[in-house]
């Protein structure tokens, strides 16, 4: 049976997390799919040798990625986006309103606050984000702490009163 | 997301974006046939590798 041994379940509980990994990082959407294949690809092809497919398949899509944006300047930005005015991405417009403007504030976010952000809401350690992005683990609690400093300001600043009143 | 930031002051923010993370994949998941994109990839290893790489008769992965 194609796929036996444990890939074909694997693949369908972690491919759609990766596709969102990779659009919250700021992929758009058909980028981020390509990516994601390409990591499960070389993830099914090496699969009897990964010990731990988890993290290694979200290290390798992340890789894949900064590749493909680094050689085709494809459609993330790797500058600091911050001060960009508000405009929603097409690609998200399968999302819920709330839903974008989640994803949109993270986008604003510098590159590496991104990132980590993106891991650490798909349920990293930060010692698995360090390893998976070649940084230590105190640089990665450091963008951490950085990162959702900012995204709590911005929504108390908006009323967002989930956030405000600490009752989700 | 697992559960350790319960007490840490961005804990309300934490379980408000992870809280928004299953309703994200639902909605790819209408878009993105996810067993189309399982069989396109293990056509691609099969076709790299000669053989399916995940095949439990051949490589017994434990």
């Amino acid at each position: 049976v194609l796929g036996s041994n444990g890939f074909a379940e694997f693949f369908e509980q972690d491919y759609l997390r990766v596709v969102l990994i990779l659009m919250r990082f700021g992929a758009s959407r058909a980028d981020a799919e390509d990516c994601a294949q390409e990591a499960m690809t070389q993830a099914c092809r090496n699969w009897t040798s990964i010990q731990i497919p988890h993290s290694w398949v979200r290290t390798v899509a992340i890789r894949t990625y900064l590749k493909a944006v680094r050689a085709h300047k494809r459609t993330c930005p790797l500058g600091d986006v911050s001060a960009e005015p508000y405009a929603v991405d097409p690609d998200l417009a399968m999302f819920r309103e709330e839903q974008q403007h989640v994803l949109d504030l993270l986008r604003r976010l510098p590159p590496k606050q991104r990132l980590v952000l993106a891991l650490y809401y798909d349920g990293m350690r930060p010692e698995e984000i360090a390893e998976a992005t070649g940084k230590s683990a105190a640089t990665v609690r450091s963008l951490l702490r950085y990162s959702r400093q900012r995204l709590q300001e911005v929504m108390q600043s908006e009323g967002n009163a989930r956030i405000s009143t600490g009752n989700p | 997301m697992r559960q350790r930031h319960g007490t840490d002051e961005f804990a309300a923010l934490d379980a408000y974006i992870v809280s928004l993370q299953g309703e994200a994949i639902q909605a790819l998941a209408t878009h993105i046939d996810v067993r189309d994109r399982l069989e396109s990839v293990i056509r691609a290893a099969v076709k790299a590798n000669g053989s399916d790489p995940t095949s439990r008769s051949k490589w017994g992965r434990v």
